[in-house]
């Protein structure tokens, strides 16, 4: 009798072993966000132009505008801890304006489904209209009803706003401290604005739903009275998410001799703290939808030769946006995983922005660096800073000022450019030189001491490059660059000792300028790089340099006179224009 | 010269050979799946009238070949398996209930789910030709892609009455 139950026992233990477990699932759907911009109580009237500014800009467009008439958040007197509970209360009650908004609320208290249907048209994709046209139902109203549960709340704070003489003031009270204190330059005039940003969510999962759906429904077919009334004290559950702190700046030169103003207007005071706005509302959306899961866009890749997904501007794709593209893979435990399988950015941008037919346009994009991709595979968001940064090594033989160590960092301006791959950066090598010959050197007044130089050497430029890519997986890459900038000897000795220090004309003492020597110079560059990871490629940059145009540092040319001197650095070319040419290894790391 | 064209041309056969040889294996062993019921389907909405819409998940090492195998897959599905409902949506029974009946009628199941078969007048794949994300699934060695198809049972269901596969709703009368 034991027998049987016990192999009865060992056979249900083993199915329940081998059965296919559902474990844990990606999320791969994405859901139209929607946002509520509310506003912290302005404390005075440049706070207000700034609130009154952003009213008027509307929400970024890959939000569906949940704009309600709620009033602003006194924060005024609260301490810390009361604070969160505070901004809490306030959120909630207005959770029912914002589903008010949802179920299109009529004067007589009843709702319906418009606004919900149209929104779930507007959102569906592709996929979901060619479905929708095969089925009986109306599923397009059903994605309506998901998206509720995707409606967001970012509760603005203005702490501070400072005029620049504020902001100089500051920094000059700061310095004040240290022994060699300087008075800040007070070139500009304008605003530095900091803020907060807090994000909240409403849930509506099935749950606040179902409550919603049994208290408070009526609508003109089935009026409620009693549902109508109950609805002036409901409230809904909104949850805190995270929230992020900016400050931005908007100046201009005080004076208006200044040449900025041959090709720009010189703005009003109110002008340049409007121009903050669009930037605190763009940097807000991109920060806080870096840390919100809902509010990374996903997609599934459509064709990969080209690189194509169903998403544009209806999403508010922009040029060089960085998406991670994934596989899911199913454990033996029945669990999906991601697993990274490659980097992309957005190259063309489709515009998508009406209800989907089934035959939308997908966006291109470009691969760069990972393994080969495949239809189906998961794209996600992953927006980065736009900045790089390297390190590595210049050498040029011809020249070795403009060789050493190197450092660089660039700035994506693919997004205002319009250009994919634009970026804009600043390029520094130093070197160090000890007890060379640098000829027969004078000015036009004067001989300069020129055998047993030491100290070290610089090449300063700024420039633009294009990342360019050529091959499906792009895990190479050209990226050509032209720039501008100085290079220059700064002499610390001469006949192997230190030079003197003289006296200006204020009676300090200072170096003397005549052993600092300096030119212009431009670089070309042609840089190969390769990408071995998202954040890092190592990069070689074979190019070639134009000098001329050398110095002191009392802005006398350099003459030499001399036919011997220390090769390789420079010194032969010191009065006239020279090329050389040089390579520059580095490694690259992108934020 | 000569040699070298001839042996390049052997060799050019032999890889197209291995290649045909290599799919052909490929989808043999789809097919294999598809008779061993290795396959998943699933109700995804209510069809428009006479169609079901469903979401099949079939097995392969290559997708390009799972996605293919979908059709048949729901085809055979809808006639031999059924399939469960869920939440608004109701589940359907098989259109048959002799689970014998492909063997019993294989001279005229062969060809009605071979490559290019008949089975293919009867389903359509309902998406705007991409896999969604979550529909494509690494399960160990093989892939398991999911494929929204609408099938026209009663186009089905007729087609297998007249041929005499199936007893007609209304014979018990």
């Amino acid at each position: 009798m034991k027998k049987p139950i016990f192999i009865i026992f060992l056979l249900t233990v083993s199915a329940l072993l081998t059965a296919q477990n559902v474990g844990k699932l990606v999320d791969t759907k994405y859901l139209r966000p929607s946002l509520t911009v509310l506003f912290f109580q302005p404390k005075n009237a440049q706070e207000e132009t700034i609130i009154n500014k952003m009213k008027g800009l509307g929400v970024v467009n890959k939000f569906d505008d949940n704009t309600i008439d709620y009033p602003y958040f006194n924060g005024n007197g609260l301490t810390i801890t009361e604070r969160p509970n505070k901004m809490k209360s306030y959120i909630s009650n207005a959770s029912k304006l914002i589903l008010a908004k949802w179920w299109n609320r009529d004067a007589n208290g009843d709702f319906n489904t418009e606004i919900v249907a149209k929104r779930g048209g507007f959102a569906a994709n592709d996929a979901d209209v060619v479905q929708a046209n095969a089925s009986n139902t109306n599923r397009l109203e059903m994605i309506g009803s998901e998206l509720i549960d995707k409606s967001y709340v970012f509760l603005y704070e203005i702490n501070q706003v400072l005029t620049m003489e504020q902001v100089y003031d500051k920094t000059d009270a700061t310095n004040k401290k240290y022994s060699n204190y300087v008075p800040v330059k007070r070139e500009n005039e304008g605003y530095e604005v900091t803020y907060s940003v807090y994000a909240y969510k409403l849930n509506f999962n099935d749950s606040v739903a179902s409550i919603f759906y049994t208290k408070y429904w009526s609508d003109a077919k089935n009026h409620d009275a009693k549902k109508v009334a109950s609805w002036s004290n409901a409230s809904f559950p909104m949850i805190y998410v995270k929230n992020w702190s900016g400050t931005l700046k908007s100046t201009q030169p005080k004076d208006p001799k200044s040449s900025i103003y041959l090709v720009k207007k010189k703005k009003t005071m109110n002008e340049l703290l409007l121009d903050i706005v669009p930037s605190m509302q763009t940097n807000s959306v991109e920060e806080l939808g870096m840390k919100i899961e809902d509010l990374k866009a996903k997609v599934s890749v459509y064709k990969t030769k080209p690189l194509s997904a169903k998403i544009g501007t209806k999403e508010s794709l922009y040029r060089d946006q960085r998406f991670f593209v994934y596989e899911i893979e199913v454990d033996k435990s029945g669990n999906q995983n991601k697993v990274r399988k490659g980097v992309a950015r957005v190259k063309q941008i489709a515009d998508n922005n009406k209800v989907a037919t089934g035959e939308t346009s997908p966006s291109l994009f470009q691969q760069q660096g990972g393994k080969k991709l495949y239809e189906g595979m998961l794209m996600e968001s992953n927006e980065d800073q736009g900045v790089a940064v390297g390190i590595g090594f210049a050498s040029s033989p011809q020249n070795m000022q403009l060789g050493g160590l190197n450092l660089n960092l660039d700035y994506r301006i693919s997004r205002p450019s319009k250009i994919n791959g634009l970026a804009v950066g600043l390029d520094c090598s130093l070197n160090f030189m000890s007890n060379l010959s640098a000829g027969n050197v004078s000015t036009g007044t004067m001989g300069l001491n020129s055998t047993g130089m030491s100290g070290m050497t610089y090449a300063l430029d700024l420039y633009i490059a294009k990342e360019m890519y050529f091959t499906q997986k792009g895990i190479v890459y050209l990226r050509p660059s032209i720039g501008g900038g100085l290079s220059g000897y700064r002499f610390s000795k001469y006949n192997g000792v230190d030079i003197p220090k003289v006296t200006d004309a204020n009676g300090n003492v200072v170096e003397n300028k005549n052993y600092n020597w300096s030119s212009i110079f431009f670089p070309i560059n042609i840089g190969i790089g390769f990408n071995l990871s998202p954040l890092i490629s190592i990069e070689i940059k074979p190019g070639v340099a134009f000098r001329f145009a050398s110095s002191t540092g009392n802005n006398e040319s350099l003459i030499q006179h001399a036919t011997l001197y220390d090769p390789n650095w420079g010194f032969d070319s010191l009065d006239k224009i020279s090329m050389s040419n040089s390579i520059l290894c580095n490694l690259r790391f992108r934020f | 010269m000569k040699t070298k064209l001839k042996n390049g041309s052997i060799i050019l056969f032999l890889l197209l050979g291995l290649t045909s040889i290599i799919t052909a294996q490929t989808n043999a062993k789809a097919n294999k799946d598809t008779e061993n019921w290795r396959y998943e389907i699933e109700a995804v909405g209510v069809g428009v009238q006479g169609t079901y819409l469903v979401k099949v998940w079939s097995y392969s090492k290559k997708p390009e070949v799972a996605i293919e195998q979908a059709k048949k897959n729901a085809v055979h599905g809808i006639i031999f398996r059924g399939f469960a409902g869920k939440q608004g949506i109701p589940g359907q029974r098989a259109l048959t209930s002799n689970v014998n009946l492909e063997q019993e009628k294989a001279e005229f199941f062969k060809p009605f789910f071979g490559n290019g078969g008949k089975y293919m007048k009867f389903v359509s794949i309902t998406n705007d030709g991409s896999i969604a994300a979550g529909d494509r699934l690494k399960v160990d060695k093989e892939y398991k892609i999911g494929v929204i198809v609408s099938v026209n049972v009663s186009a089905l269901r007729n087609d297998l009455e007249e041929a005499g596969i199936i007893k007609g709703l209304s014979s018990g009368f």
